[in-house]
Order: C-alpha cells, then sequence, then structure tokens
C-alpha cells in the first residue's frame, strides 16, 4: 500500500492525465456503443455540455453553497467531537471499549438505513450535516487514536524526565505524531462525507441541494445532468480533499515548527 | 544536596540487573562497568522511568538527561530541542558552534543531522537545561570522534559545575579527560 503510494507519487504528471484521456475515449465508445442519444451513458461532450447550461446559473451555485455548507459543518464538527474523543479513547481504556460498538456499528451500517432513521430525528435540510457528521466521526476518531499510538514513546519519556508543560507536550511531541494519520484520515473522510452527504439529500430531497438536483435529473431521465452533477461532487471532493490536506500541512508548520524562547 | 542510593535492587523477570547497590553522588562521577551490568536500568531509575523492586534513592532534584537513543524532537533544530528544555538560546548557539555546528547545520530539523551531531544537541540539552540540578548522561560520547570526545568533555566539565552528575561511558579514556571519580558497577552473580 505504501509503496504503491509512494510510486503513484512519483510517477509524472501526464502518466496521470494520459490515462484520464484514455478512460474519457474509454466512455465515450461506451456511450456510442449503447447509443439512443446517451439515455443510458450520456457521452463526455454531452456532460460537458449539460454542465455549461448548468454553470451559469444562480440555482447552480445556490444547490452547491446550500450543500456544502452542510456537508462541511457536518465535517467540522466530526473533526472536533473525534479529536476529543480519539484523545480521550487513546487515554483511557473505559472510553476505548465504551465507544468501540458504536464506532463499528456506523462504520457497518448502510447510509440509506441511517437516513431513513435520521430523518426521523431531524429536518430533511439539515439530514446532511448528521449524516456527514456520523460518517467522518469513526475515521478521524479511528486517525486520533493511531496517530497517538504511533507518537514516539521515547520523546514522551524524555519530556517526562524534562518535567515538560503539557502545552509543549502536545505541541512539539504529541500534535506532530498524530498530524500524519490525522491528515490521511481528513483527507479520506472529506472524500466520505460528500458521498455520504449526497447519498442523504437524494433520499431525503431537501429543496435547493446537490442530491435534489441529482435526483430530478434521475427522474426525468436527464443523463448528461445526473453525470454532470456526478462530475461536480467528484472535483468538488477532490478541491476539498486537496485544501484539507494543505490546511492541514500549514497548520502543522505553524503549531509544531521552531520553538520560540520565552 | 546528594544523591543517596542505599541497597536498591531490580529485577527483571527471573534476571537480577542490580542487586544491594549503595552509591553516594557528591558533584560528578563516571560509571563504569561491562555491558548489560545495569548502567542504564540505574539511570532510568534515578530518572523515574523504572521503579526499583527495592532499596531507597534520595536527594534526585530536576533532572537533565542524555538518554540511550537521542530523543531530539525530529521537526526541530537543534537550538529548538535546547530551547524545549528551557536552556538559553543564544547559549544554545554558542556551545553548538563550540561543538563544530556551522551555519548550515543550525538551521536543520534535527531529522537531518548526523548521529554524531544529534548527540551533541542531546548532550546539550541536558547540560543547559537551567532545571536540571541532576545530570545523567548515558554514553553521551557515542559517535564522536577523539577530538570531538576531548571537545565534549571540556564542555561537560564546565557545564556540569555544582550539579550533581553521573555519567555513564564504555569509554575509558573519555572517562579520563573528564578527570572524574570512576565508580565500578559490577554484573550480578549468584
Amino acid at each position: 500500500m505504501a509503496s504503491d503510494s509512494t510510486h503513484a507519487a512519483r510517477q509524472p504528471r501526464w502518466h496521470t492525465a494520459a490515462a484520464v484521456v484514455f478512460w474519457v475515449v474509454v466512455w465515450q465508445l461506451g456511450a456510442m456503443a449503447l447509443g439512443h442519444g446517451g439515455l443510458f451513458l450520456s457521452t463526455p461532450l454531452q456532460t460537458l455540455q449539460a454542465l455549461a447550461v448548468q454553470l451559469p446559473t444562480a440555482s447552480f451555485w445556490h444547490r452547491i453553497a446550500f450543500s456544502a455548507l452542510r456537508i462541511l459543518t457536518g465535517f467540522v464538527l466530526a473533526l472536533v467531537v473525534g479529536l476529543v474523543l480519539g484523545a480521550a479513547g487513546a487515554r483511557w481504556h473505559t472510553v476505548r471499549v465504551l465507544l468501540g460498538p458504536p464506532m463499528q456499528l456506523i462504520r457497518a451500517m448502510p447510509v440509506a438505513s441511517f437516513v431513513i432513521l435520521a430523518l426521523l430525528w431531524v429536518s430533511s435540510s439539515n439530514l446532511s450535516v448528521v449524516v456527514s457528521f456520523t460518517h467522518v466521526l469513526p475515521v478521524i476518531y479511528a486517525g486520533v487514536m493511531g496517530g497517538i499510538a504511533d507518537t514516539d514513546p521515547q520523546l514522551l519519556e524524555m519530556a517526562r524526565v524534562y518535567r515538560l508543560p503539557l502545552i509543549k507536550r502536545l505541541r512539539y511531541i504529541w500534535l506532530p505524531g498524530v498530524f500524519p494519520s490525522l491528515c490521511e484520515s481528513c483527507i479520506a473522510a472529506m472524500g466520505m462525507c460528500w458521498k455520504s452527504g449526497v447519498s442523504a439529500e437524494v433520499i431525503g430531497l431537501p429543496d435547493h441541494s446537490v442530491g435534489d438536483a441529482l435526483y430530478r435529473a434521475k427522474i426525468t431521465l436527464s443523463t448528461p445532468d445526473v453525470f454532470a452533477w456526478t462530475l461536480v461532487i467528484v472535483l468538488l471532493s477532490a478541491l476539498l480533499s486537496a485544501a484539507a490536506a494543505r490546511v492541514l500541512r500549514w497548520l502543522k508548520a505553524r503549531l509544531c515548527g521552531e520553538v520560540k524562547a520565552v | 544536596m546528594s544523591i543517596r542510593i542505599e541497597h536498591l535492587e531490580k529485577c527483571f523477570g527471573t534476571r537480577t540487573v542490580l542487586h544491594d547497590v549503595n552509591l553516594q553522588v557528591d558533584g560528578p562521577l563516571v560509571l563504569m562497568g561491562p555491558s548489560g551490568c545495569g548502567k542504564t536500568t540505574l539511570l532510568r531509575i534515578l530518572m523515574g522511568l523504572e521503579t526499583a523492586d527495592g532499596g531507597n534513592v534520595t536527594g534526585v532534584g530536576n533532572i537533565g538527561a542524555v538518554f540511550q537513543e537521542n530523543r531530539l524532537c525530529p521537526q526541530l533544530t537543534a537550538v529548538g530541542n535546547i530551547v524545549l528544555t528551557g536552556g538559553a538560546p543564544d547559549a544554545a548557539e554558542r556551545e553548538l558552534r563550540a561543538l563544530g555546528f556551522g551555519d548550515k547545520d543550525l538551521a536543520l530539523p534535527s531529522a537531518r543531522l548526523s548521529g554524531g551531531q544529534k548527540r551533541r544537541a542531546a548532550l546539550l540539552r541536558a547540560l543547559l537545561c537551567p532545571q536540571a540540578r541532576t545530570l545523567l548522561l548515558d554514553e553521551p560520547f557515542t559517535g564522536m570522534d577523539a577530538e570531538l570526545v576531548a571537545q565534549a568533555a571540556g564542555v561537560i566539565c564546565r557545564l556540569t559545575a555544582g550539579r550533581d552528575s553521573i555519567l555513564v561511558t564504555h569509554d575509558a579514556s573519555a572517562a579520563q579527560l573528564l578527570g572524574w571519580p570512576v565508580v565500578q558497577l559490577h554484573p550480578y552473580q549468584a
């Protein structure tokens, strides 16, 4: 796994671009083979045309803002709660044991089941907050626990011997230990929260959401619109994952960087 | 205040590492002995990282330590690591330069320093810790050539003045350079 990712990181960009072009050609050929004017599989051009029609409209941006705000709210809440619970779980065995079953349950539960239950408790407009929160939480929780477990025990002993204050231990030992695992979890969770959030919207159908637009495109058999919205979701997810990684790297440099003399 | 170690005992499972160890430390001393005789275990007990099975230890103040490993925060520079434990940045830079650090080395995170440079940074972290009344230095000359050992010994003598210090080493010539009293620790034989 690690060697795969290292290998992927080293490959030239044109390799990735060539692979994307290859699959776009396969997509085009597949759509042409299925025929029916793109009813079952719209062509890349039809998808881009559908997107071009949507892009200048206010409702397109309104939907994106509506969904992004709620999904990201769920993400941020899960990040905060995951950090607290992960730290508590790493510190206290009882907390870890107690939280184990609900975290496992949430991980294993299909989004659809959770959405149907959640609709009994919250309005459809806030559904994606709850669903993205619950699906991101176990990922962040596991990431924080893993990061704490990976923190160098020799540095912790050093801190104990030198009686470093808690704030210095957190900033210069715990945070650098937790960050790599937390970063990976956040990037994975960002993609996950979009998938689960939009799935929730497709079931709950809150007005002015991306999920609602996707559902409307489906019932009107507007396959290019379905593809266009899917492309938007994929791009948003990738963009926000990259942004999350960048923010976390910046935070790490700011928080765990050089010590200032007091 | 001197450190008093009385009738110290430590076993790991069925293996006795320290048996009836008695030692009084007034100022600096060098602790020598063959591998496995319990030197590091003794230091770890003084640091509070191991619990003795019997006996008493009194008089250990705030500790400045060089561990068997360097234990530097890898993202911080050598100066950053020394400042982290309370050392003054200007003194840290001055002493690091005296031990062969150049401008480039001072700017590097410690993860990118050589083994010998890391050891020198770890040593100065202990020596420049202003709160440390007790210095416990476990093989501080590891990875240094003869010239650096001589320089480091000079720095150690200067910066340990007035503090109770135990320096563990295998290197008899380094111990001689320090000119401190030498205590031999013998392995326990049942």
